[in-house]
């Protein structure tokens, strides 16, 4: 036998039948390291650490050098999308603020079915600070007629003083122009109440009426307005005793400075 | 020296396989450097010392990392006698040995351990190991074979060298 002279090739040959029946024994798998094993871990792992954590240390610093090009161009994208986010949550915020004020209006409509509702946008003002006289963008093609009541959810506006085909003018309760019969919600008493140059609205009453801080003032049934439409809370009293009355001050519920959206309300009889 | 110094190299190469060298993987794919090493003295110094180099690089990962005992052992061990077969035929100063054998090495050991793997029930796709693993490691280490196994046969032309021991 010629292979058997090549001590090498015999030798080999034994050592991969020893590995194979190794293999065949170890191969279910360990879960204990053998004796030779954990003398080796011992001596190695802390090698093997220090070596580990060297490469991870090149390999951070490197990757912070080449990443320092697409960074800058990372940074821009970035501050572009805040740009616009920023601009898509501004107009989600004012959507939002839309929301409520139409649901006010809604809850208003729906809590009094006996008018017909017209919702208008407030297209116009008058170039003052306040809202006097504002347009609107419905007009007599809508149904709206002058002397009309606007109110929003809160309250009373104003009324149509102004018909266009597609417009309407309004002027508003708080204008110096106005004037409105009113009436206290509590004792039912009587009075006008119209705007004022600095924008207040103040009610005229007799001296003998009675009405105290907070009361609710509403529309009586002999205005132009319809009756019953809410206006505001008194705020203050002040008893004029020369001229037999008291100058009452009112808080009204509209915030006429933030007026969007309207409804022109009549009663649903009168258009049939 | 000569068995001190070898031993040597296989110790720190086992050591930097598991460490540093995990930072040399291209698109996933690790040089084997075990292979270059046990090809370099294969073609050097013939199938003795390629079996050699094999089987203790082979054994030492198998008993650190390994689950079954011997997988990594015989493979290389196999390897390295193989590719020393070629010892006598070949020209050692040249580039060419180096670059073919890495590659066949690659896969020969890759072959002999998909074998084994297949053997101890382990579900390996073979297409997938061949296009994925093989080819990738065999050309990256053609690459690399020629550039270490120049510093290897510049050592291994030193005196001490020839000296087996001491």
């Amino acid at each position: 036998m010629r292979f058997l002279k090549n001590k090498l090739a015999v030798i080999t040959v034994i050592i991969a039948l020893i590995l194979v029946i190794t293999v065949a024994f170890t191969a279910k798998g360990r879960t204990r390291p053998t004796a030779f094993e954990s003398i080796i871990g011992t001596a190695v792992t802390p090698v093997q650490k220090v070596l580990f954590k060297t490469g991870e240390l090149f390999k951070n610093t490197f990757n912070t050098l080449f990443e320092f090009r697409s960074m800058k161009a990372e940074n821009e994208a970035l501050k572009e999308e805040i740009a616009k986010l920023r601009e898509e949550n501004r107009k989600l915020y004012q959507m939002a603020l839309e929301n409520n004020r139409l649901r006010a209006l809604l809850e208003y409509k729906e809590a009094n079915p006996q008018y017909e509702y017209i919702g208008a946008s407030i297209t116009g003002k008058d170039p003052g600070n306040w809202f006097d006289i504002f347009t609107i963008d419905k007009g007599s093609k809508h149904g709206i007629e002058v002397n009309d009541s606007v109110i929003t959810g809160q309250g009373l506006v104003g009324r149509i003083i102004e018909v266009g085909s597609n417009y309407s003018k309004v002027m508003s309760i708080i204008d110096e122009r106005s004037s409105v019969s009113i009436v206290v919600n509590r004792t039912r008493d009587t009075g006008i109440v119209s705007g004022s140059v600095d924008s207040d609205l103040v009610a005229i009453m007799p001296l003998e009426s009675d009405i105290v801080k907070g009361d609710d003032i509403i529309t009586s049934d002999f205005s132009t307005f319809e009756e019953g439409l809410y206006i505001g809370k008194v705020e203050s009293v002040e008893k004029q005793e020369r001229k037999l009355q008291k100058l009452v001050r009112i808080k009204t519920s509209v915030d006429f400075k933030r007026l969007e959206e309207v409804f022109v309300i009549r009663k649903a009889d009168e258009v049939d | 020296m000569r068995i001190l110094v070898i031993g040597l190299i296989i110790f720190v190469n086992f050591i930097l396989e598991s460490t540093l060298f995990q930072y040399t993987r291209v698109f996933g794919v690790k040089p084997d450097f075990t292979i270059i090493l046990i090809t370099s003295y294969a073609i050097m110094r013939g199938s003795g010392f390629g079996g050699f180099i094999g089987l203790a690089s082979g054994l030492l990962q198998d008993i650190f990392y390994g689950n079954a005992i011997g997988v990594n052992g015989l493979a290389y061990m196999l390897t390295g006698y193989l590719i020393g077969q070629s010892n006598e035929n070949v020209f050692k100063d040249s580039y060419i040995p180096s670059i073919v054998f890495n590659i066949g090495a690659v896969f020969i050991y890759q072959h002999m351990f998909f074998l084994i793997a297949y053997f101890t029930k382990n579900q390996v796709s073979y297409t997938h190991a061949l296009m994925n693993i093989m080819i990738p490691q065999g050309i990256y280490n053609a690459i690399l074979g020629p550039i270490i196994y120049r510093l290897l046969l510049r050592l291994d032309e030193k005196e001490f060298m020839n000296n087996k021991i001491y």
